[in-house]
Parts: C-alpha cells; structure tokens; sequence
C-alpha cells in the first residue's frame, strides 16, 4: 500500500516539473502582457509533434528537440504579432477569443497533418531504471527533473540580471512607465509569447517521452494543467510555479493511482475550480488575478467589459448599426421553417434542419450569458450535455416520460449550470474563460468515466422519443422538426422576455461596468446566477431536442469543440444580439453541410472565422446590442 | 547657454488637436521649450495640461498639427523611441516599478544607455544616489513598500539616469508634504542651474513658477494665457484657473 | 422604520481614524470627522491629497486598514459595495463610469433596481426566483413596480431640463462628457439617497455648464434638504455656492476644517494649492544665482 503512495507521489512530483514549465509560459505572458494565452497548449503540441516528425525523418532525438524549441518559439512571436497585436484596442473578450481560435486552428491543423491517432514518441532514456524501494525513476525522470530545474534556474538569472530580464520585469509592472524608460513594450509582449512558446515546446517534449506517446488532442488539457498549477502557485513567482506544479502533479498521480487514470484530469481541473474558489491568489500569490484589472489603486479596479465602450475608444467611432428584428418577425420567420416539411420530403434537409435549430437555441442561451451578461463561457457545451443525458436517463433508466424529461433536462441544466459556475461569480475578465472551460472539461471527462450511469463512450443508445403531443405523432423526423422549431421559439420567446425586463437590463450593466453596477447597488451575484440558470436551462432544452432526435446521447458530442463553435456563432451573429444570434447558428451550424467534401477543415474553418472576425468585424454580422 | 546660436526650440507643438475617443482634450495648442528653458504647464483640472506633455512624448497621438523635437517631426513616433530619441519623464503618480529595488528602478532608469559600460552606469547611479541621501538608505528596498516623498525622487533620479535633453515632469508636487515639496523642487533648481531644459506639468504654481523661465496656462484644452514666469506669478488668471476666482 | 431611526439620529456618517495606504504611500492618514445628518459637506485639496480614497472607503470600493466608517451607528466599512449603497449611499465616480451600451433610460433604470427589488432601506420585495417568474410571465404587481421606477426615472430626467430627457434612448458612450456626469448623478438621485457622494461633479465642464450643474444641485437642497451631501469638487467657486461646510485634505490628513468661506480664505489651503510663497521665493533666488 505505501509503495503505491509513494510510486504515485515520485510520478506526481516529476509530472509536476512539467506543469511548471508550462506554468512558467503561462505566468510570463500573463505577466507581461496581461492576457491568458490558450495558444500555450497548442505550441506545447507544436513543440512535441516537431520534435516526433524530425525524428521519424531520421534526425538524432537530441538535434530535433533543440530545432523544434527554436520553431516553436518562433511560432509563439507570430501568434502575438499576426493574432494579438492588431487587437490591441479591441473589445476586451477578442484577444482571449483569438488565442483561442489559434488553438483551435492548430489542434485541428495537427489532426490532419499526423491523424488524429495517439504516436510513439521516441524515449531512448526510458530503458534506464533507478528503484527506490519498491518505486522506481527511469532516465526520462531524472531528465525531466534535471532539465526543469536547470531551465527554471536560467530563466530566474535571465528575469534577475539581464537588461532584457528587468525589461521584461517592468513591463509587467506598469507597462506605461516601461514604456517612459524607452522600453520597446510590444517587443517585450511578442518576447514573452516566445519565452513560452520555448517553455511549452520543452514541456511538450518532455510530456513526450514520459509518456512515450503524443496526441493533437494534447494542447488543451495539458494547457489547462499549466494554468492550474501557475494558479495554484500565484501566478507570479518561479517558485510558486514550481509548487503549484509539484502539488499538482501529486493530487492528480494519487487520483490516478487509487481512483483510476480516467480521473486524472477531472482531479486536476477541479484543483483549478477549487483554487479559484477558495484561494484565488493563489498559495504564495498577491498578484491579482484579473487580466484586465491590472494596477487598480485608488480608482477601483474592475474594468469594464463592454464590446462597444472599448472599440469607440479607440477608432472614435460612436455609431454602431445594429439589426434586432422583433420577437413577433423572428417568430413568423421560425413558423415559414416550419413550411420547409410540406415542400420538400427530404429526410436530408429536414436531418439538417433540425440540427441548425437546435444549435441556434444553443446560441441564443449562450448569447445571454456571454453577450448579455459578459461572462465569457467556453464550457457552455456541459450544459448541452447534461441536457441531453438527464433526458436519455429520464426515459430509459427512470421510465420518465418524453414529454417531461424535456423539463427535467432543462431544469437540470440549469441547476448544473448555477452550480458549477458559481465559481466563475467572483471573477472578472479572461480568467472566467479559463474556469468555463475548465468545467466544460470536468463535465466532459464526468460523462466519459462515470460508466455507472452514463455507460461512458459507448454512450446511451435507444432514447425515446415524445410519443403523442396533442395527439400528432412526435416519432418522424418531420414531427422532430417542428418540436425542435417549437423549442427554438420558446427559446427566443424567453430570451426576448428576460433581455427586454428589468433583470436583461440589469445583466447588460454588469457586462459594461461591474464595478458601476455595484456602485449602484445591483447585487451582481444574484443576477449572475440568474443568467446562469436562464442559459443553463435553455440549453438544457437544446440537449433533450438533440438526443431525442439522435435517439443516442455519447461524450463526444459534448466536447470542447462544441462549445467553440457556439462562440464562434454568437461572435458571428453580433454578441447579445437574439437575432444575430439566430443568424450566426443556422449560418455556422450549415457550414458543415456546404463545405461537405471538407468536413475535416471544419474546426479549422470555424477558428479561421473567429480569427477574422475578431480582427475586421468584432460587433458581428447584425451589431452587438 | 551664452550661444546666440540657439534661437531653434528644442521642441515645439504648433496648432494641437488631442482627442480620447469622441472627446476632445486639446485645441490648436502651441508650446515651445528652447534649449536650457524651463518651462511650465499651469491649469486646473482635466484642462488638458498632462495632455500637452503626454503629445511631447509621444504617448497620445495628435489629430492634428505638428510635433517638432531637435527639429524633427515626431508625430506619432511612439513613446519609448522618443525617450531613445533623448527623452527623460518623470510621469504622474510616480510610477514606481514597485516590485523592484531602488537599485534596479535606476537600472532601468538607464535602460536605453543599456549599450555603456557597466563601470560608468554604476558609477551614475552612484552619483544619482549621493545626489537624494534618502535613496542611498534604502538603495536595496523594495520601491513600493516607500514613501510618496521618497518614490517621488526615486522617479527624478530614474528620469536623470537617462541624461535626458529633454526632462518632462507631470506634477512633481502631487500630494507630497511640504517639505518634500521644498526638497523636490531644490534638486530641479539644481538640474537647471546645470543646463538641463524641462518641461513640467504642474499644479502647484507657485513653486513652478519659482523656477520657471516661462509658462503656459491651460483652460479646457486652450491655451488662455503665456508670458514670462514674472509675468503669470502676479496674474489672476493662473490663480483662478486653482481657486476658480 | 429603521430610516425613521436613522433619520432621527443627529449624525449621520462617522469618519473614525480611517487609514489607510497603497505601498509605502499613505493616502488617508487617521481621518477622523463626523458628517451630520442633511449636511453638505465640500472636501477639497491638491491632487494627490486622499480625497477620492475618502470617497472610495465610504462607499466600498475600497476597504480601509484602520479605524472605522459607521453609518446610524452602524459599522459598515466591512460591507460590500452593494450593500453599501443598499443602506441610502448612492454615489458618483471622479472617471465617469456610465454603462457605456445602455441608453440613458436605461442607466438610471439600473440605480431603480435595488428599489425595485427591495432589501437594504426597505424591506425584501422579491427573491431571485420569484423576480425570474415576475419578470417572464410580467406578473402585474412586478410591472407595476417598474411602472413606478419607469415615473421616478423620468422625474429625475427632467430635472437636468433638455440635457438628458430628450436623448433619453441615445446610448451612454455617445454622450458628451457633461452629459455622462449628468447621467450619473442622475442615476444616483434616483435611488433617493440619504447621502449622496459626487466625486467632482463639476470636472471638465465649461463655466455654463458648472453654473448649470451648481443650480441643480442648490434645487435638489430645496427640494430635499434631509440629503446628506458629501462633493469632492476642485472648482472651488462651486463649493463656496453650494456648501455648508468645507474640509481641506492634504497627503492623506484634513488640515482645515471650517465653513467655506473661512477654509477657502485660511493660508494654509492656499498654500497646499499654490504653493508656499516663502519657499518659492527661496527658490527664485536659486534660479537668479544659477
């Protein structure tokens, strides 16, 4: 028993050097150029598949591992150049969604180019074996733990000693005042994106061989675990990052070891909650952990979040069109849909039709939560999804019927939705995106590990759909159809109903100052978890229409993909905005269908949209409201 | 400066538009500074005197009009070129590096001569520490953890690391006691009796205009009255632009 | 019923041995006043003096690291921002922070919300759930509440004359800076508060506009002269028409303390203002010699 304790306890601490390198890239950028860089796990990937290419090609491991630092590196200070700069007085979700949308580019870049299947990666050290008791370090171990520290070493002298280092140092302590002491301050930012694109590729490497494996899918989790052990450390200090990183490594290796590997990285996500929650500041940390806050004094520090207030301040610009067609032109819009059934028979169109409905109520319960009350959720596919699982375990495991299990699934949601990102309440800023996907992922990984239940990937089959609903046969597709059209306009009706009263406006005031909105006695939390529970419950809605048409409800459907792509439409559509909304769902969740042949460009195509979009036209294709 | 050969301002702003977003903070304003002047910015609040000095150096843009340094036109250069370009600040609020030690905010203070030999840096800061007695006390103290007073003169010794042509001050005075005030005030007297031209933002007139060779009032963004430093300390102007009458 | 007794009390906002500091910089250095119940209290002072920190620490935004605020007795430097406000403290920024996206209906509809839903002052009207149901289903008690905020917002509207009633539906960001300080003081007002603190209401207007401003001010003292007013206000013709009393701060302490007239007129506040005129004498000759 205690040789497992301590096996679990030697992996979690060398695992955890690696998480402290990542955290390292994480604290930099965010030090110094005081955003949240999802691309970190993205040239973590970057770094790793160079490497296992250059290799596979016949260079010698210890001549491919340096070129890869140097590539990637290199790659970082094009992401802060091509993906941030130009954003630099835009709206203050762009950057954050940008990293984001390179992260999706590349994640889905690297599935065409290597597969989406797991690699070998070559670990010539992995033969050499030292025990420890019962226990034992292989050569990868000590490497790994040599390397760490050697590079943490470096980077405190090059931080502490170097012109560069202090350079780097005073921009991330007042930007402004470097800036007056002649300090090139959008060098050091692409600096700092290198800085941790080298850290990320080492990391990516190292992951590599202990692990003897490599997968495109690898940025965004082991992406996640830096940030959480940079959290968990403070954010601010290379001992802290190695703390957190240890810690970390040794919560999630005991989970793995006396829980079962599946729960890995639910352990270590919900550390990342758990930090946020009780100790946002970290163990060691006094650096605040708002992205935008920065030096608050005695101004007080939220910033405000509002899409327009960033953009007229920095083009002058103070008109914005907007198009917001009322509640009853939307509803006669969906009722001409429901025509589509009469003139044509095809179970094709009516297959994607019924899809793009169910996507466009997804967009509008996000466009609430993200658009309206700016809180910035990239987990909103967990909402779908417990949705979608209440009601295929309403039918099959309780004999609920169809017709209340829709209920049920959006209640559900929407408690799930209050629940888990009560966390998030107390955040401002990019940091909630980072908790939002977090808990995308935990409900995720819950949905693919809690076999009991949720019989894990091979997921639920034989859902039943509504039978009778006054008295017209739900069991066709067409029936499907036009009860996911009625789902649709009850949706937009509720969000017309809540965005036009008191609490709508209320949330909009707490996206565009909610420090104003305090002033002002809003209890903010209290309307936060009110919109959580509005958008938790439509899209729990979404999620019973999904698996009844699907009659099968899996894990993959709820994955972070998902949740992507529903920013991307409600950044398409305009934030906040119930028609752009409407608009950007049917239009992105057709996409697919036209670009057929190119189906596998799909999430390539959806981060290259978010990316333009984000540059050229940040209030979306009808205006943000 | 006995050279009649200096009749070219070292800077000058001619007929300055500033905008924030769709709000205007500068109208048509002309500033000169020649070389070894001192010279004053007065106006009350939000009247756009920060603004002046941001345009100089470089950290607000002009809509419209010229900004000339060393003869040269700088529209738009960004700041931290025109501090390579030979600028010195000394920013408002002090704008400590407040995680540092004294020693490194010097350090950086220097960070474009970054090119000299460390022998001579260090012996400048020697020199800039010898000149404020309370900064060599605490040269290893974290900059943050001091007092306004003693941060106000940690951010002149930074600016004076650059050996500046051009030294601007934003409010040097802001919220000290009176006796730093009086200390802060002594060493600019010196600098000037040195030679070095400077361009100040300040509130508190009387002092400015103690050491001042010339000034500038601000009011809502114009330029309402200009004159010699004798000429705007008996003027009722510069009293009413603080008290309001 | 609690206002009653809040009202009745003779003070109404106790300022105990407030400290507190950034770093190594003190910004409010033990303050210690009382402000009495429909007082209109100006506090003044150069830059940098802690006045706006003053303002911060009353209303929450920051907490102060000695000594206490107490409001009717209470302790409420401890509170949260919200709550803060909740008890009658309605207050405005120095920055205006208007809500960029929302009209100005809209804005001032934001300060009715507390009312609308109760708690603080007035007893718990709706819960979250209960407001949810309300406003979906526009149950008619919820509506006709709004109704009534929808009247008070317009009242207070008009007060401003034609600056804010007939751009009611333009959007804050559009507004001139005159206006978004209109708009604030405005969404402040509306919440009736017991103490109404303006962080330099008057910054950035033109004469005309600061006589205007000055005029609404002094017929909000008539209309409710119960109103506690705390004005941070660097105009000082400003805080001669409208005050009763005028505090002079200085790094972080209050150096005068007296009627507006007499503290506008002591040497000492001209001299934080402008300077000595024994040192700057001093330095002139410095200035000769070099």
């Amino acid at each position: 028993m205690l040789e497992l304790f301590l096996s679990q306890i030697l992996n979690g601490v060398v695992i955890g050097f690696v998480y402290a390198l990542i955290a390292l890239g994480f604290s930099l950028v965010f030090g110094v150029a005081n955003i949240i860089n999802f691309a970190q796990g993205a040239l973590l990937m970057l770094g790793a598949f160079l490497t296992f290419t250059m290799v596979r090609l016949g260079a010698p491991i210890a001549v491919a591992i340096p070129i890869a630092i140097v590539i990637t590196t290199a790659t970082g200070m094009l992401i802060e150049r091509l993906a941030l700069r130009p954003l630099q007085n835009a709206p203050y979700i762009a950057p954050l969604l940008s990293t984001l949308a390179i992260a999706i580019i590349f994640d889905a870049a690297a599935e065409m180019i290597w597969s989406a299947e797991i690699q070998a990666f070559p670990s010539p050290l992995s033969k050499y074996v030292v025990f420890v008791g019962s226990a034992y370090l292989t050569g990868v171990d000590f490497l790994i733990i040599a390397v760490s520290l050697g590079v943490m070493a470096g980077l405190m002298l090059f931080l502490s000693r170097s012109w560069m280092g202090k350079a780097l140092r005073a921009t991330a302590q007042d930007p402004e005042a470097a800036t007056q002491m002649g300090i090139n301050v959008p060098l050091m930012r692409q600096f700092s994106f290198g800085l941790a694109g080298a850290l990320g590729a080492l990391a990516g490497v190292l992951i590599g061989m202990y692990y003897m494996s490599v997968f495109p899918q690898m940025g965004i989790p082991y992406g996640l675990k830096g940030f959480a052990a940079a959290l968990l450390g403070g954010l601010s200090s290379i001992p802290g990052a190695i703390v957190g990183g240890i810690l970390l490594g040794i919560f999630e290796s005991l989970a793995s070891g006396y829980v079962g590997e599946g729960w890995r990285d639910v352990i270590a996500f919900s550390v990342l909650l758990a930090v946020l929650i009780v100790r946002p500041h970290g163990l060691f940390g006094n650096k605040s952990l708002d992205a935008l806050g920065g030096a608050s004094g005695a101004t007080g520090g939220i910033p405000t979040t509002s899409v327009v207030a960033s953009m007229a301040g920095a083009t002058g610009r103070t008109k914005q069109r907007v198009l917001e067609a009322p509640l009853l032109v939307l509803l006669a819009v969906i009722a001409l849909f429901a025509l589509l059934p009469v003139l044509s028979g095809s179970n094709y169109l009516l297959q994607v039709g019924t899809q793009a409905a169910i996507y466009a109520v997804l967009a509008v319960s996000l466009t609430l939560l993200t658009g309206s009350a700016g809180v910035i959720s990239i987990g909103h596919a967990a909402f779908f999804g417990v949705g979608a699982y209440a009601a295929a375990l309403a039918g099959r495991n309780w004999g609920i019927p169809a017709e209340a299990a829709f209920l049920l699934a959006g209640i559900a949601a929407a408690v799930f939705a209050a629940v888990l990102y009560w966390p998030t309440i107390r955040l401002s800023g990019h940091t909630v995106g980072l908790a939002t996907l977090a808990i995308g992922q935990i409900v995720y990984l819950v949905c693919l590990n809690w076999v009991d239940v949720t019989r894990g990937p091979m997921g639920i089959p034989g859902v039943q759909r509504p039978s009778l609903l006054l008295g017209i046969d739900m069991k066709s597709l067409t029936a499907q159809y036009w009860q996911a059209l009625v789902v649709l306009a009850i949706a937009v009706i509720i969000a017309f109903a809540m965005l036009n009263s008191p609490i709508g406006r209320t949330w909009r005031a707490i996206r565009e100052d909610r420090l104003a909105a305090h002033a002002s006695g809003v209890p903010v939390s209290r309307y936060l978890v009110l919109v959580f529970l509005v958008s938790g419950f439509l899209a729990g809605l979404a999620g019973a229409q999904f698996a009844f048409l699907q009659n099968f409800v899996s894990p993959e459907s709820f994955m972070i993909d998902t949740s992507i792509v529903l920013i991307s439409m409600i950044v398409l559509g305009g934030l906040g905005n119930i028609t752009g909304a409407l608009i950007g769902g049917v239009l992105l969740a057709m996409l697919p269908e036209v670009l057929r042949e190119f189906a596998e460009y799909r999430m390539v195509a959806y981060g290259a949209i978010l990316l333009l979009l984000l540059r050229f036209r940040p209030q979306g294709l009808a205006g943000t409201r | 400066m006995a050279e009649a050969l200096n009749t070219k301002p070292l800077v000058s702003l001619t007929d300055i538009d500033v905008f924030y977003g769709p709000v205007q903070a500068l109208f048509g304003v002309n500033v000169t500074v020649m070389p070894g002047e001192t010279v004053v910015v007065l106006g009350g609040n939000a009247s756009g005197k920060s603004t002046t000095v941001k345009t100089v150096l470089g950290l607000v843009k002009a809509a419209r009009g010229d900004v000339l340094f060393d003869g040269q036109r700088v529209n738009g250069t960004p700041a931290y070129q025109m501090i390579q370009r030979g600028l010195g600040s000394i920013p408002e609020g002090r704008r400590m590096f407040s995680e540092m030690s004294v020693l490194d905010n010097l350090k950086l203070g220097a960070y474009v001569r970054r090119g000299e030999s460390k022998g001579e840096l260090d012996a400048q800061i020697e020199e800039a520490l010898a000149m404020f007695p309370r900064l060599a006390e605490r040269r290893n103290q974290v900059s943050g953890t001091m007092s306004g007073g003693e941060q106000q003169m940690l951010a002149m010794a930074r600016a004076w690391m650059r050996r500046p042509k051009l030294l601007c001050i934003d409010e040097p005075s802001m919220g000290l006691s009176p006796l730093f005030v009086d200390q802060v005030y002594e060493i600019l007297a010196q600098w000037k009796a040195r030679g070095m031209t400077i361009l100040m933002v300040e509130q508190n007139a009387n002092m400015a205009l103690s050491i001042a060779d010339r000034g500038y009032v601000l009011k809502q963004g114009h330029v309402s009255v200009t004159g010699s430093a004798a000429e705007l300390r008996d003027n009722d102007d510069v009293r009413r632009a603080y008290l309001g009458g | 019923m609690s206002t009653s007794i809040t009202r009745a009390r003779p003070e109404a906002l106790i300022i105990d041995k407030v400290t507190r500091r950034f770093g190594g910089v003190v910004a409010a250095n033990a303050l210690d006043f009382t402000v009495p119940q429909g007082e209109f209290l100006a506090v003044v002072g150069p830059n940098g003096a802690g006045k706006s920190t003053l303002l911060q620490m009353i209303s929450g935004v920051i907490r102060p690291q000695e000594g206490e605020i107490r409001l009717g007795g209470r302790r409420i430097d401890r509170l949260h921002t919200e709550a803060i406000n909740a008890l009658g403290i309605s207050r405005t920024f120095q920055t205006s922070r208007v809500f960029p996206m929302l009209t100005i209906r809209e804005s001032i509809m934001v300060g009715t919300q507390v009312g609308l839903i109760g708690g603080g002052r007035t007893p718990r009207r709706y819960g979250p759930v209960t407001e949810l149901i309300s406003a979906l289903l526009r149950l008619p008690g919820y509506r006709a509440r709004v109704a009534a905020a929808e009247a008070r917002a317009e009242e207070v509207m008009k007060m401003f004359g034609d600056r804010l009633w007939p751009r009611q539906n333009d959007q804050a960001f559009s507004l001139s800076y005159a206006n978004r300080r209109r708009l604030e003081i405005a969404r402040a007002l509306v919440q009736d508060p017991d103490i109404l603190l303006l962080d330099e209401p008057a910054a950035g207007m033109n004469p005309s506009e600061t006589d205007e401003l000055t005029d609404i001010i002094a017929e909000l003292r008539r209309i409710r002269p119960g109103m506690t007013i705390v004005m941070v206000e660097h105009k000082l013709q400003v805080v001669r028409q409208l005050a009763e009393r005028c505090i002079v701060m200085a790094q972080g302490t209050v150096i005068v303390d007296d009627t507006p007239a007499g503290a506008l007129e002591d040497p000492r506040v001209i001299e934080a203002y402008l300077g000595t005129r024994r040192s700057a004498a001093a330095f002139g000759k410095v200035n000769a010699d070099g």
